[in-house]
């Protein structure tokens, strides 16, 4: 797919000697050959980028690195004046057991929803994928929790959540199960959000991965066959090697983007009980929106945002070399 | 003719989970909505109601802000404004994002770079802005935004919201010009049209279906938005998003007019993503699938 900008090029470099000027002037210069692109504007079109930076520029990366230094300073608003001090915040920070506290909430948080996200999605993507009659109808409503807003599914569990006069608790009494306090209560709440979460984003593991089982080549199978392969054998031997960059592009996407959850938490529990429903994204906004705490607060975004960085950087080497696997055993 | 059987049976395992899947899916839609229709003796009582006698009451709150506000005590709710606001912000906002992401995309499918990697690059870091822990730049933009009197207005928000917008426009247009051989293209400027005549007349009409499901994505993505409006939003500017929040107050929580905010703030939404559905997967998974 990356390749179709170049096709054109091949063509063009035997059958068209239209300048022989910019022809040599390619040729110097030992770029690849591209005749057209040299005699229109090609040049100036990049240009047209400039726009698209400038803005994420001004309103994303300027006050990145203005939150980057605040981090290295004792910036706090009940206090007055402006120190530098270095990493002490760090240093701090790491001592702090709130921070840590919120540390394992995101991992909790994040390998729970992401974990069944992951086996529910590829399960229903994998009855989607059974050819049956309406499956274009199952798959328009699979798709409708991808595009409500996250704090609006949020909010509707919790009307169904709520203890008095919530449904959920209702339809659990007929399993005999008694009343709880789903989001306020501290053995439950984590659990409750995790549930929010899987409600809103298995469809988006659901779709990539039953696109990737539509894609899936015939030929290994009829061979499978023909040799009488199980149908165990064929899944951990065919199914999961080629469907592996699928699954880890889902993963990818899920694992970044749930580490960063602040939407469902704050419509909900607020990060409460006390902290049990606190995550690391959470903790950055308590600590400079309701202590004043910002120089310390930056420091947890700033981290939050360097264990993200850190994630996705190995996860997207992990994808190209099973990608790269891929191509090559083809 | 057992195996035609086990087929059969199959099959009805199949019907199961996935009609199991579309309760599971459409339930708290649908008890949403039918909250909104109960009066508040029917939400609050300890054996949910099935059947019950619909009112308009909750709707009617909605609209009427005197009434309203009566109700609540010291919070003051306006949901009509939070809607227009919504629609001012994503609207806008949208606009934006299309005007400046798609000759961008077209520019890092077409333009020349010194290195011809340097365009995935960018494409690649414009995507990545939306990886990023939003609190990492809210708190410092707080600051810039109350320095620069953006604070609580339309401008600030709709430049914010770009940060949603631009990476995603400039990601799928990319995708879709990506999708048209230069081939084409080079045969028009070879007949002697020009750069721009060449992209209405050839790479416009290919792209347009996919621009405009990219479009209806994008006002989704920002009308979706909640921690930028919390941060930098105020009274003027807030939209659905942080407002179905404020039905939680201290005094009480107003469950059936908070179930008639979202099921109106969920209703454009669903019915855009039905509209274009059939490009709506590709957006959805960033370009990774394409249907």
């Amino acid at each position: 797919m990356l390749l179709l900008p170049f096709a054109g090029c091949s063509l063009f470099e035997d059958c068209y000697p239209l300048n022989i000027k910019s022809w040599s002037a390619t040729k110097k210069s030992g770029g690849t050959l591209n005749l057209i692109s040299e005699v229109d504007s090609s040049m100036k079109l990049k240009f047209l980028v400039i726009p698209a930076i400038v803005i994420p520029v001004a309103v994303g990366v300027i006050p990145f690195l203005i939150g980057l230094i605040f981090s290295f300073t004792d910036w706090n608003l009940t206090v007055p004046g402006v120190h530098f001090i270095g990493i002490q915040n760090y240093i701090e920070i790491l001592r702090d057991s709130s921070f840590w506290e919120a540390v394992l909430v995101t991992i909790e948080f994040t390998g729970l929803a992401v974990g069944i996200e992951m086996l529910l999605g590829s399960f229903v993507a994998f009855l989607l994928s059974r050819n049956v009659r309406g499956q274009w109808f199952f798959r328009s409503i699979i798709l409708i929790p991808l595009t409500v807003a996250p704090v609006l599914s949020a909010l509707m569990w919790k009307l169904m959540l709520a203890p008095t006069g919530g449904v959920i608790n209702y339809l659990l009494g007929f399993l005999g199960m008694p009343n709880v306090a789903w989001l306020s209560n501290p053995s439950t709440s984590l659990l409750s959000l995790v549930v929010i979460d899987v409600y809103i984003n298995t469809p988006f593991v659901a779709l990539l991965v039953f696109a990737g089982i539509q894609s899936l080549p015939l030929e290994p199978y009829e061979a499978a066959q023909v040799d009488g392969a199980s149908g165990w054998f064929v899944f951990k031997s065919l199914t999961l090697p080629m469907l592996k960059p699928i699954l880890i592009l889902a993963l990818v996407f899920r694992l970044i983007l749930s580490l960063k959850t602040f939407d469902i938490i704050y419509a909900t529990t607020r990060g409460g009980p006390a902290a049990l429903t606190t995550n690391l994204h959470l903790w950055s906004y308590i600590n400079s929106f309701q202590y004043g705490a910002i120089g310390y607060s930056m420091t947890g975004a700033a981290i939050l945002f360097i264990m993200i960085f850190a994630l996705s950087m190995w996860l997207i080497k992990v994808w190209s070399r099973s990608v790269s696997y891929m191509t090559s055993s083809q | 003719m057992y195996m035609q059987k086990r087929e059969e049976l199959h099959k009805v395992w199949i019907y199961f989970g996935l009609v199991a899947t579309a309760i599971l899916v459409l339930f708290p839609m649908l008890w949403t909505v039918s909250l909104s229709f109960k009066v508040p003796q029917d939400i609050t009582c300890a054996v949910p109601k099935f059947i019950f006698k619909p009112t308009l009451d909750n709707y009617r709150h909605l609209f009427s802000i005197a009434k309203l506000s009566k109700s609540v005590g010291t919070t003051s709710l306006n949901f009509p404004r939070y809607f227009l606001n919504s629609l001012i912000i994503s609207g806008f906002g949208t606009l934006l994002s299309l005007l400046v992401g798609v000759p961008a995309g077209y520019a890092l499918t077409r333009g020349k770079f010194k290195k011809s990697s340097t365009r995935e690059n960018i494409a690649f870091t414009l995507l990545s802005f939306w990886f990023g822990p939003e609190m990492a730049i809210l708190l410092p933009l707080y600051k810039l935004y109350r320095t620069f009197g953006l604070m609580d207005s339309y401008i600030g928000l709709i430049l914010l919201y770009q940060l949603i917008g631009v990476p995603f426009v400039v990601w799928m247009s990319r995708s879709y010009f990506l999708d048209i051989p230069v081939s084409i293209e080079d045969a028009s400027l070879l007949d002697g049209y020009t750069r721009w005549q060449t992209f209405w007349r050839i790479d416009f009409p290919l792209v347009k279906p996919g621009i405009a499901a990219t479009a209806v994505l994008t006002f989704i993505f920002e009308w979706n938005n909640f921690v930028f409006a919390l941060v930098v939003g105020g009274r003027h500017t807030m939209p659905v998003t942080t407002g179905a929040l404020g039905f939680i107050s201290y005094e009480a929580v107003l469950w059936g007019q908070m179930a008639g905010a979202i099921v109106i703030s969920a209703l454009p939404e669903i019915i855009l993503a039905i509209i274009v559905q059939k490009y709506m997967i590709r957006g959805l998974t960033f370009g990774a699938v394409r249907g």
